[in-house]
């Protein structure tokens, strides 16, 4: 290096570096703190590609994940805090796994429906009086927001398909009273600040009437927040929060999260008649799962069970050996599991090797395709309540319609429980527009129009999809005290109880 | 006695897992000085890699072990060599903020090469049972992972005590001088100490992974946090201590978690027994026992901008200008900006606390969900919103005193980890209790008629700027020149008759209190207060983002949660983010490079050498009068410290 005399040069390498490292450190955005920044426009039927806002092209493929099919489900955790290092839900991307179990077989290249139909809805309440389209009216724009990524993502992730899926057979048959739909998909990250922004956009900027399958298991509280402000609906979602029955403009698509934490434990408490007692494991990195024990006890009483124990755990343990002996102690025959599917996992596990083999009660979020492969988890037989019928049936209107859809048009795409909540979120809209079907093919559709056929639905079950759902102006959503029944056994999912809603 | 023996097999096994992460700690810090808060990462990293070798291309685990350990221990070795030499000649502070920073770029570089979602994998050990012990079964993998733990704590302790290269490790933290006069190179000496370091780290991280049957970056990175109270057992010097701590850490745990069975209340007190090890055992250890490794290095002020007084005020009033027409700009984002100028305060009381007195907290997180919980409360007892602020400021006073106890006989290292300790029992232990968040949503509100973001977008604003004159206040005065003397030399400050112990407490509860008030302003914006925002990861980025955000509180209190809340919003790919986190951690870790000079001087040290190499022996070189300006008069020892320049540098 050359020396300059007594004049100091300005770039000297210090200067460089630090100049450097600072614009390298503030280009890089410090989204350390884990928020996902993936902002996804999906054409709700396109050509292929699917990040692209476009104008519906009936027949395309629906764009989506081109995953191995895998016994699917929505996959999830509780809810793990979002921020930087927190647990997360397994996936079925697991290394060396085949991916097998029940599920729906998804042939590719499916082709498009052309059943000719045009402005009817795949609900029996729905349907009537829809008169086929002379011409398609304006697209209709609905927002969706969601997190598309990390472990929520993992979890809930299928709903953009569902929803996507929904879109596309709807507009194969000429839109929503012959108005196409246009879907925006945005990814919130579970923050806070991202699924505000994302309302702002979808509402101000792109025009949404509707917000649909939202998928906010953490930040339930800010959606109804969101959409009270902007006084738009929010039309069916993950329904796992109790949020989506504390606000007239929060609208789910069927039973309140409540009473799928219950029916958990009941199915549970049900595959052993000679059970007496239960116990919960609940994580304490996350609000979701304590939320879960303050409601535990009232579910065993439910259940006909006595609860015996309530265990805090954290998601990093390596094993759980010291609290199953706990529960083995108290006599637990029904274990609730409030944590990530991994840590079930290892629960399952821990147990195994005490030779105490309690069934299994948790939400459905909670267990992913993958978790559900798991030996112990499966010996131990596990049960999950749902808000929907599980997505492996197909003996109610509804379901028929389901997987027609599927078969049409999801091609090779992974379907799970989450793909059947965003499809139904899709199919509650429709059932709204039915009822003020004349309004809506007059003139432009807003979100008060659609609120207003929203609250002329009653006991709304979506052709068999949800156990219904009733709603009135300025009131709560009333669903009905019922839940479906999902379990994991030798093989993966199974249906317990079918397709019938239980009801508490 | 049979009820209790089984809980005494599993805290045997768990505690051979505490005792393997804190024997890799111990190991580093002893050997570099610098407490690798990134040993949890570089474990996860080496399993990933192992289980893709293993699983995903089929190789023998064996060969898959091989390679891992050696080509990445080998290599990782060598690059934390020499980023240890760097943070070496850098303030505590800011060797916390690289090895974060360390951390954050390990992470996203395991999530760009292998994706976010947790992979399921089946262990590599056998996991038959080996023997039954009161209806316990232990395995063959536990049994493997305790005697690796006990291999390696009487192996080390064999090697530190009797093996030349051993004695080197510990002489060339204290004095690489006269290591070096003694003819033992000391830069050698330092790259076998991390290469040991980090095959350590991977086999600690296959071994865990294996363990757990899961590849999760997020609970591998974590799960050398639990293994501290181990290392504070071991008082972070020695290393069969550090396996035997964290034996006795999970005994304890397991024993603890078999008494508050019953106790509802209890729920959780176990999971927290090793941050309660290592509080409580910073506390009660004597000082003399707790020697910080290494040169002390003092945070070295950087010179002050000359700027006049004129422009800096043209500065400011530019800058107000901006944020008072921000709104029309933000558009639909100005909820994240919102979130932004909500903890301004907290990164003004961080500033005053960790720049002007020269504390270390990794707890500011925990600070702020006190508050929030207080001001959730009080909304719900019907206080009004602004009161209910305030009182989510002062329930944080008496939190604020009982963390500054470390700080009265703490600096440091100690200090930072015992407050880190402190703010996971708040995050585990107290999250969910009635008095806080009561495991549920604390409903919250904005005042009557400012709910829109627009409006509360000012009062938020005004609340911000009131925080740093605040904090712009208080350096200004005899209490900042108080905290900065006792930041430069507390012994000093004694010597004159002022209580430094008194300053300590003063600040923290100022900072507390401002924290708080930014908690509660957080709690307001989205109608619910959960435990899920103040997740004591977040502490640690505040610290680190506060870092490289600017000097002066009036900068660095608006950049810093500008940087952390509003510019994510602003990407839109999920790839390039990561990309861009694996850039933060990076910027991180040049800003603490930069911090003290010691990047430049470790520069100008190979210009010096490249100069040399190329006059040759007889130095043909002019002498240039000015040149000496530009190169520190003092030789530079190994670790980078560059003492002469310091001297010339020194205030």
């Amino acid at each position: 290096m050359s020396r300059k005399g007594r004049h100091h040069k300005f770039w000297t390498a210090g200067v460089k570096f630090w100049t450097a490292g600072v614009a390298v450190t503030t280009l890089s955005v410090l989204s350390a703190c884990g928020t996902t920044v993936s902002e996804e426009r999906l054409a709700a039927a396109s050509g292929g590609g699917g990040t692209q806002q476009v104008a519906v092209v009936p027949g395309a493929a629906v764009p989506g994940q081109q995953d191995a099919a895998v016994a699917g489900v929505a996959a999830g955790t509780p809810g793990a805090p979002g921020t930087v290092p927190t647990a997360a839900a397994a996936t079925d991307a697991a290394v060396g796994t085949g991916g097998t179990g029940t599920g729906i077989n998804k042939p590719a290249g499916a082709s498009q429906s052309t059943d000719g139909k045009s402005g009817s809805t795949t609900t029996g309440a729905a349907a009537s009086g829809s008169a086929p389209c002379e011409r398609a009216l304006a697209p209709i724009v609905v927002g969706q927001t969601l997190a598309a990524s990390g472990f929520v993502g993992a979890s809930i992730g299928n709903q953009r398909n569902g929803l996507a899926l929904w879109a596309q057979a709807v507009n194969a048959r000429g839109g929503v009273q012959c108005h196409p739909i246009r879907v925006v998909a945005l990814d919130d990250g579970s923050d806070p600040a991202r699924l505000r922004s994302n309302i702002n956009q979808l509402v101000d900027s792109d025009g949404a009437v509707a917000i649909l399958a939202a998928g906010v298991p953490i930040i339930g509280a800010t959606l109804k927040a969101a959409v009270e402000q902007k006084k738009v609906p929010a039309i069916g979602g993950d329904v796992v929060t109790s949020d989506w029955n504390e606000s007239p403009f929060m609208f789910p698509q069927s039973a309140a999260a409540l009473t799928t934490f219950y029916g958990s434990t009941i199915e549970a408490g049900r595959a052993n008649p000679a059970a007496k007692r239960a116990g919960i494991l609940y994580c304490v990195e996350a609000n979701a799962c304590t939320v879960i024990r303050k409601t535990f006890p009232e579910g065993a009483r439910k259940a006909g069970l006595e609860n015996v124990l309530e265990k805090a755990v954290s998601v990093t343990q390596t094993d759980f050996t010291a609290e199953c002996q706990a529960l083995k102690s108290a006599g637990a025959e029904v274990v609730f599991l409030s944590i990530d599917g991994a840590s079930a996992q290892r629960v399952a596990r821990s147990c195994s090797s005490l030779g105490y083999k309690p069934s299994y009660a948790t939400i459905a979020i909670a267990i992913s395709g993958t978790s559900a492969q798991d030996p112990n988890l499966q010996a131990a037989g596990t049960f999950l309540g749902s808000a929907t019928t599980p997505y492996l049936t197909s003996d109610t209107p509804g379901m028929k319609m389901f997987q027609e859809v599927i078969k049409q048009f999801a091609g090779s795409q992974r379907i799970d429980q989450s793909t059947l909540t965003g499809y139904s979120s899709g199919l509650l809209f429709e059932a709204a527009l039915a009822k003020v079907a004349d309004k809506a093919r007059a003139g432009e559709v807003t979100p008060e129009l659609v609120m207003e056929g929203l609250w002329q639905l009653k006991n709304e079950k979506l052709g068999g999809i949800g156990a219904g759902v009733t709603f009135a102006k300025g009131k709560n959503a009333v669903s009905a005290p019922c839940y479906f029944a999902l379990g994991v056994r030798v093989g993966g999912f199974w249906a317990p109880r079918g397709s019938k809603p239980q009801c508490l | 006695m049979n009820e209790w023996m089984p809980f005494l097999i599993f805290g045997i096994a768990t505690g051979s897992v505490y005792g393997l992460s804190a024997m890799g700690l111990v190991l580093t810090y002893k050997t570099s000085g610098v407490f690798n808060l990134a040993h949890g990462a570089v474990g996860a990293a080496a399993a990933f890699m192992f289980f893709d070798l293993h699983k995903g291309q089929g190789m023998a685990w064996p060969l898959a072990a091989a390679i891992v350990i050696v080509a990445f221990g080998l290599i990782g070795g060598l690059l934390l060599e020499r980023l240890a030499v760097v943070l070496a000649g850098v303030s505590t502070a800011y060797k916390i903020v690289g090895t974060i920073g360390l951390l954050v770029a390990i992470r996203a570089g395991i999530t760009l090469a292998y994706g976010e979602e947790v992979r399921l994998i089946t262990p590599f050990l056998p996991q038959d049972r080996a023997f039954t012990v009161s209806g316990v079964g232990v395995t063959v993998e536990q049994l493997i992972v305790l005697a690796v733990g006990i291999g390696a704590a009487v192996g080390l302790a064999l090697f530190f005590r009797l093996s030349r290269l051993g004695t080197a490790m510990r002489g060339v933290v204290d004095n690489p001088q006269l290591l070096d006069m003694a003819g033992t190179p000391p830069a050698r000496v330092r790259r076998s100490a991390w290469v040991i370091g980090t095959v350590f780290s991977a086999v600690s991280g296959v071994l865990f992974a294996s363990g757990q049957q899961a590849l999760d970056v997020n609970i591998l990175t974590l799960l050398v946090v639990q293994a501290f109270g181990a290392a504070t057992i071991a008082r972070f010097q020695s290393l069969p201590m550090a396996f035997v701590g964290g034996l006795a850490v999970g005994v304890l745990q397991k024993l603890v978690s078999k008494a508050v069975t019953e106790h509802s209340e209890l729920q959780g007190l176990d999971l927290i027994v090793p941050f309660l090890v290592l509080f409580v055992g910073l506390l009660v250890i004597p000082r003399a026992s707790l020697i910080e490794v290494g040169r002390p290095v003092r945070g070295r002020s950087m010179p002050s901008v000359a700027l006049p007084v004129q422009f800096r005020a043209a500065g400011y009033a530019v800058g107000l200008a901006l944020l008072v027409m921000l709104p029309s700009i933000a558009g639909p984002k100005l909820p994240a900006y919102n979130i932004a100028l909500a903890q301004v305060g907290l990164f003004a009381s961080l500033h005053l606390l960790v720049r002007t007195s020269g504390q270390i907290s990794l707890m500011h997180f925990g600070f702020a969900a006190v508050g929030a919980a207080g001001f959730g409360h009080s909304l719900e007892a019907g206080v009004p919103f602004a009161l209910a602020v305030a009182i989510g400021g002062l329930v944080c006073l008496p939190v604020a005193l009982v963390v500054s106890i470390p700080a009265i006989r703490l600096s440091g290292l100690f200090l930072g980890l015992a407050t880190l300790g402190f703010g996971i029992v708040l995050a585990q232990f107290c999250y969910d209790k009635p008095f806080m968040f009561g495991g549920g949503a604390l409903l919250t509100r904005r005042p009557s008629g400012l709910e829109s973001e627009k409006a509360y977008y000012y009062v938020l604003l005004a609340v911000a700027v009131a925080a740093v004159l605040l904090v712009m206040a208080i350096e200004r005065s005899q209490l900042g020149r108080l905290l900065r003397a006792m930041s430069d030399s507390p012994l000093a400050l004694s010597t004159l008759g002022t209580s430094v112990n008194i300053s300590r407490v003063l600040v923290f509860t100022i900072s507390g209190f401002l924290a708080g008030v930014s908690g509660g302003l957080y709690a307001s914006l989205f109608s619910q207060a959960t435990q899920d925002s103040f997740t004591f990861i977040q502490s640690l980025l505040a610290l680190t983002v506060l870092a490289i955000a600017g000097r002066s509180v009036a900068v660095a209190a608006f950049v810093a949660p500008f940087l952390l809340y509003v510019l994510p919003l602003y990407i839109s790919n999920a790839t390039l983010n990561q990309w861009l986190q694996v850039g933060f951690g990076v910027g991180a870790l040049v800003v603490a490079a930069l911090s003290q000079g010691v990047l430049r001087d470790v520069i100008s040290r190979g210009v010096e050498r490249d100069d040399e190499r190329r006059d040759g022996p007889a130095g043909s070189r002019r002498l240039d009068p000015g040149a000496a300006l530009d190169r520190p008069l003092a030789p530079l020892n190994e670790v980078g410290h560059a003492r002469g320049s310091e001297l010339i540098g020194a205030r």
